[in-house]
């Protein structure tokens, strides 16, 4: 229902409080024995919103020009761009949400949860820093969070 | 603190029924019959077959001026049904049990589940039948209304607190409240508004499910585009929300499109909203939904896990000690005994770092994306848990390597891990992990914090006093009394080593007992503890022992203990002071008391200042 109304609406400006409201509060990376690495990410990421009707919301973790993505859904997306380099700006977002390739093992989204998501990374974003940020993509905008970084042992 | 539940979602007005000007307006007919605020001359804002509960002039309940009326009900006004059973005649009968509601899998379309489709429908309020008649007309085109889906997650077949099992559990039956599993938005069209809300919790479906009840509301005021001229009307909530449109739509820019997209809230941690206990004095609990298709306003559905997504670690919940939190989120798994446990798998986990002994119970089980318990994709599923330096795995343990274990998860039972920490007392890292995996992909983690590495500082007592008879020396009788406040999950005096030490002013201790873990014996809701030596028991002898837990979130701890026999000739007999200590596991309680004589210098009373 709510995807028929968003649909026959036509985009206008997001003046009246419907942004989403994207916030990282935390962010922390725990390994395994075996060698792959988790973070676990603490924010507000419209899981509720998501259960509701479809659209792109995730997380994106990056590290130089390589990029991992991780819809709310579960999907991940892998790829590389040197726009990233200098961080991510709302119009790159756009693209990415639309590029990449499906990430194999280990990068998977393990939990999605109102207050807090739980990801596995692929091996090239680890060990090292990587930057986190939280994405959403609503009447062809894209809106991001407050980036975060965590160490990747 | 304020917990907010964001949405993304049509305006939904509570109303500003009591402070605008306005009236019946275009939904006359939906007020037919029902009171009328004599301070207003408008309708009272009032659920069907509830009484009015208001939080009066300050906007606030737990004040004087709030309102508990049982003698002022309210009739219907909206009827809603699930599964798509409302063809535009009479009101369908609800579902008489969630075997017969219509079932959804949990994730909504976006994350691989299902939806609840429903129809929310104005209602004439006609005594006869007992939903009335369906209003099927154009007053409330185009009025928002707000969808929302709780879920029965402690399996009682009720939302919300109620009388019926007692009040040991009503903090669960709050979360019930606290953290709904769904809400959304739809637009009335001729008398309905319709549409589908997906769910976020859900029980394995070979465990039959998790009950929900899905309700609704509108506005209904005349003006648009936000209609706040209005009443606000409802099916039978679980709760009553505030009256406040700003309690709702927190941090919105005004004004939002009621067209559109608008930022709705729902600030469950303040106390504008009313979420009701099991036991008022006044009202009772007629809040409380059954999922029985007794309360004809509001009907049913079934909410099954979605597919498994690996295993999950996640932590047992005491209900007798629980406390409800706004957006706290709790999972209904299956026990190892097949019995259905609320887990909490979202939350960071406290371990005393305290050395061997005060273990924790960690539950892994097969969970879907959302974390929801489920049927495992593959049974058994062999997984892999490992413990970080700071933790060791204490049970199951098959190769005497407490850092890992290879286990085995078979249906949808949980697997019991029991956790402690590694090393001696204080010597642990403040925050650590356990680790779940399934061929070698991580699948679940669970948090760890160990109190910063040291003992947790002494708890003062709110209230202590200690009298010791002192006439014969050789056989004095204490009694000891001590109040203390501390969370009910950080107290359990049947788990836990626990040491009553009393030592006067010069430093000589007079009386101490460490009574092991598993001496107290508590009551089924875990509120009450006690203890007593058997009379055959040598002198000095503990004639009673008690730790009551009372106040509403049971972390008022009420300590009584009464000693016979007792030799106090190494005491100073002219102590002044006292220091009553009593120690549950890592949490020490302790004071010092100021002492004065009776006048017969028979009994010496000591009491904190």
């Amino acid at each position: 229902m709510l995807v028929a109304l968003l649909g026959a609406t036509p985009p206008r400006a997001h003046a009246s409080g419907t942004d989403p409201v994207l916030v990282l509060t935390a962010v922390e990376a725990f390994g395994t024995a075996s060698g792959p690495v988790g973070l676990e990410v603490h924010g507000s990421f419209h899981v509720e919103d998501y259960v509701q009707f479809p659209f792109p919301v995730g997380l994106l973790v990056w590290r130089g020009t390589e990029w991992a993505r991780y819809e709310l859904g579960g999907s991940v997306f892998e790829g590389n761009d040197p726009a990233l380099a200098g961080g991510v700006t709302s119009a790159e977002m756009l693209a990415l949400v639309s590029s990449g390739t499906s990430a194999p093992p280990p990068a998977r989204a393990i939990r999605t949860e109102p207050g807090r998501l739980q990801i596995a990374l692929p091996a090239q974003l680890t060990p090292g820093s990587v930057s986190v940020v939280a994405y959403a993509v609503l009447e062809g905008n894209a809106f991001l969070s407050n980036v975060l970084t965590a160490v990747a042992p | 603190m304020t917990t907010t539940m964001r949405a993304t979602l049509v305006l939904l007005s509570a109303s500003a029924l009591l402070t605008t000007a306005g009236g019946k307006g275009h939904a006359a007919s939906i007020f037919d019959g029902d009171p009328i605020d004599p301070a207003t001359g408008l309708p009272m804002i009032l659920q069907p077959g509830a009484p009015r509960v208001d939080p009066g002039p300050d906007g606030r309940y737990g004040g004087p001026d709030d309102i508990f009326d049982p003698a002022t009900v309210g009739d219907v006004d909206l009827v809603l049904r699930t599964g798509g059973v409302f063809g535009g005649g009479a009101f369908p009968p609800p579902a008489p049990g969630i075997g017969a509601a219509p079932g959804a899998v949990a994730g909504g379309l976006s994350a691989g589940g299902t939806e609840i489709p429903f129809d929310l429908v104005a209602s004439d309020g006609a005594a006869v039948p007992a939903a009335g008649n369906p209003l099927l007309i154009s007053e409330l085109d185009g009025h928002g209304a707000l969808v929302m889906a709780f879920a029965d997650l402690d399996g009682d077949g009720v939302i919300g607190p109620h009388g019926d099992d007692g009040t040991a559990d009503d903090q669960v039956e709050r979360q019930e409240i606290m953290t709904p599993a769904g809400r959304t938005i739809a637009l009335f069209l001729a008398g309905v508004a319709g549409g589908s809300i997906g769910v976020s919790l859900g029980a394995p479906a070979s465990a039959g499910g998790l009950g929900v009840v899905v309700v609704g509301g509108a506005v209904t005021g005349a003006g648009p585009p936000l209609f706040l001229d209005g009443s606000w009307v409802s099916t039978r909530l679980p709760l009553v929300p505030s009256s406040d449109p700003s309690r709702i739509l927190g941090g919105n820019p005004a004004p939002p499109d009621p067209n559109f997209l608008a930022d709705v809230e729902l600030e469950f941690a303040s106390n504008r909203h009313y979420v009701p206990s099991g036991d008022h004095p006044v009202i009772g609990a007629p809040f409380a939904i059954p999922l029985d298709g007794s309360n004809i306003t509001v009907d049913l559905a079934r909410a099954d896990s979605g597919p498994d997504a690996g295993v999950a670690l996640g932590v047992p919940i005491d209900v007798s000690t629980y406390v409800a939190t706004p957006g706290r989120r709790l999972v209904p798994a299956v026990g190892p005994g097949g019995q259905r446990e609320l887990v909490d798998a979202s939350s960071d986990v406290a371990l005393a770092d305290d050395g061997p002994g005060g273990a924790i119970a960690v539950y892994a089980f097969a969970a879907d994306l959302l974390g929801n318990p489920t049927d495992p994709a593959v049974d058994p599923t062999t997984f892999t848990v490992e413990a970080g330096p700071s933790l060791r795995i204490v049970a199951p343990d098959s190769d005497g390597d407490s850092s890992r274990e290879t286990l085995a998860i078979t249906g949808t039972s949980a697997v019991v891990l029991t956790i402690d920490d590694a090393g001696g007392a204080g010597d642990a890292a403040p925050v650590d992990r356990i680790i779940a995996s399934v061929g070698g992909v991580p699948t679940g983690s669970l948090r760890i914090t160990l109190g910063g590495g040291g003992p947790p500082p002494p708890v003062a007592w709110t209230r202590a006093k200690t009298v010791l008879r002192v006439k014969d020396l050789s056989a004095g009788r204490v009694r000891v009394a001590g109040d203390f406040v501390s969370s009910p999950t950080s107290i359990d005096p049947a788990a836990a080593d626990v040491t009553v030490t009393l030592v006067d002013g010069s430093g000589t201790t007079i009386y101490s007992r460490t009574l092991p873990a598993g001496t107290f014996v508590g009551n089924a809701q875990g509120t009450s503890f006690r203890y007593r030596d058997p009379k055959s028991a040598p002198l000095p002898r503990l004639r009673s022992f008690t730790v009551r837990k009372r106040g509403k979130d049971k972390s008022l701890h009420k300590v009584r203990l009464r000693i016979v026999g007792l030799d106090l000739t190494a005491m100073n007999p002219g102590t002044t002071q006292l220091v009553q200590t009593v120690r549950f596991g890592a949490i020490t309680v302790s004071s010092t008391l100021s002492c004065t004589p009776n006048q017969k210098a028979t009994a010496l009373r000591c009491e904190a200042q």
